[in-house]
């Protein structure tokens, strides 16, 4: 349908409603009312004429069809992902259920407030700040369609990934690669850097080390999409500005003895990058995220759909953990870009 | 299997909703189909025991918003008064007599029928043969702004009818 078709809230607020209402702050209310009514009459008549012109035949059931087609791929992704987490024997109880049971027992009242979800996301962003050690595991919930291996960018593995974080710029990431050995992708805060570990073909690779902290972020998910994945703090600032933000309804309750502050971030264009859907699940008390769900990744030919990073430790690691010589050999060359 | 049936039984209300506030089919179709996945993963926060409509419709009144924001073009902003007078025709609808959304407005028919020859004419082109509003105008040799008024009344007549037939409702001062 072209769009240079007016609907009639334009076509009637432009001709004249839109000067009615400059006009109607001084005129009586019943003249407002009148307007306001002819504008709403103009809608709806818009509306059936329209669809009684451009209803296809099965238009209804087709659209049921691929509602329920969505419905159905989205249940089946949730069980995926929750039985990644949960021991195999809860699995077999039904995910659904057992997610409800085991995660949530109290409703908060005002969940869909944006104050209260933007005063989430700032005590989230302020504890992220100064924050220690945290390892997530990454678990990819749904890749989009496999593009052939020959035209696929990055052979490394998203999939049982783990990501070492320590404050704002401190990283360690570390992916399998899928013809052997590691790929780690890490930044000390002053020097980023990338190197291939035990893979036999690679052993003789350089060390690759930048002082642009961002030098190395290609292979990570989020990177492209203008979303940090890796710098927490960057990417709930980018929540903040680019998303539309509202706490979970299930936000505010239990699990595992802490409670739990659940966020929802749908990004608010589709001209921003980023995943279309991110939701978080952070300690209460600490702001400390112990789970964030990406979903609707922009497809990068084939890649990962819908990822899930799961908190598996706070353990305190050594302090020279994100420099680059912790992850080597002295005597490996090293390569300044 | 009760989210299907909600689903069936708001597919056209919702359909000719989107359709009042868009002109783009493919964003008809997307818009759709977002709302109908919000409401579903929403459904616990639905209070079922009241009317789904109004609800399911202010979800897709968010994302009318949220698309045009996205394709950055201006929709001058409805002020709630109109917005819950757009409701109220709705939900008086889905009250009228009839077990399909075509029964309940079946009148429409009768009501364009019922137009003077020249108003039933811009209608008829502009809407059951999608012809854009330029195009009509130059069909009928009349001026775009001639055009558009002779849409804008004939709409106003056939809300008329439609109103004297129960379909749509009273309203204030043109009842």
């Amino acid at each position: 349908m072209s769009k240079d078709q007016t609907s009639p809230n334009e076509e009637h607020l432009s001709q004249c409603n839109e000067d009615d209402i400059k006009q109607s702050s001084n005129n009586d209310q019943a003249v407002s009312e009148e307007s306001h009514q002819i504008t709403a009459d103009e809608i709806v008549i818009h509306g059936l004429l329209s669809d009684m012109g451009r209803r296809t035949p099965n238009e209804d059931e087709m659209r049921v069809q691929a509602v329920m087609r969505a419905i159905n791929e989205k249940k089946e992704v949730k069980p995926f992902w929750w039985g990644l987490l949960l021991k195999p024997q809860r699995v077999a109880l039904g995910l659904s259920a057992l997610v409800v049971c085991f995660i949530f027992s109290l409703v908060i009242q005002d969940f869909n407030s944006v104050h209260a979800a933007s005063a989430t996301l700032e005590k989230i962003i302020a504890a992220a700040h100064k924050m220690g050690d945290r390892t997530y595991s990454i678990w990819v919930i749904e890749n989009y369609k496999e593009v052939h291996p020959s035209q696929r960018k990055h052979p490394e593995e998203l999939d049982g990934a783990r990501l070492y974080v320590r404050g704002p710029d401190q990283y360690v990431l570390m992916q399998k690669i899928t013809n052997g050995g590691q790929r780690l992708t890490g930044c000390d805060g002053e020097l980023a850097w990338a190197m291939r570990v035990d893979s036999p073909v690679h052993k003789n690779d350089k060390v690759h080390v930048s002082s642009d902290l961002s030098r190395f972020r290609s292979g990570l998910p989020g990177h492209q999409n203008e979303l940090p994945f890796i710098n927490l703090n960057d990417q709930l600032n980018q929540l903040q500005d680019k998303y539309e933000v509202e706490l979970l309804p299930e936000a505010g309750r239990e699990v595992e003895g802490r409670v739990m502050a659940g966020l929802l971030g749908i990004k608010k264009s589709r001209d921003v990058g980023g995943p279309k859907r991110i939701e978080i699940w952070a300690d209460e008390q600490t702001g400390v995220i112990h789970r964030m769900i990406m979903d609707g990744m922009p497809r990068a030919k084939g890649g990962p759909r819908s990822l899930i990073m799961e908190l598996i430790s706070q353990t305190e690691l050594p302090v020279d953990f994100y420099s680059h010589t912790s992850h080597h050999e002295l005597n490996r060359k090293i390569r300044f870009e | 299997m009760t989210f299907e049936i909600l689903v069936r039984e708001n597919t056209r209300m919702l359909t000719v909703f989107l359709r009042s506030r868009s002109n783009d089919e493919a964003a008809v179709d997307d818009l759709f189909q977002e709302t109908m996945l919000v409401a579903w993963r929403r459904l616990d926060d639905c209070d079922l025991s009241r009317p789904f409509g109004p609800w399911l419709r202010g979800i897709a009144h968010r994302l009318v918003l949220a698309h045009y924001r996205k394709q950055k073009r201006n929709l001058l902003p409805l002020s709630d008064e109109i917005l819950e007078m757009v409701d109220e025709h709705f939900e008086n609808i889905h009250a009228h007599p009839g077990d399909t959304w075509d029964e309940k407005i079946g009148a429409l028919h009768k009501c364009l029928e019922s137009l003077p020859e020249k108003h039933r004419t811009v209608v008829q082109e502009r809407y059951l043969e999608d012809e854009p509003v330029k195009c009509v105008a130059d069909r009928l040799c009349i001026s775009l702004e001639a055009c558009k008024k002779r849409l804008q009344r004939a709409r106003a007549m056939l809300a008329k009818c439609l109103r004297l037939k129960g379909v749509l409702a009273t309203g204030m001062k043109q009842a």
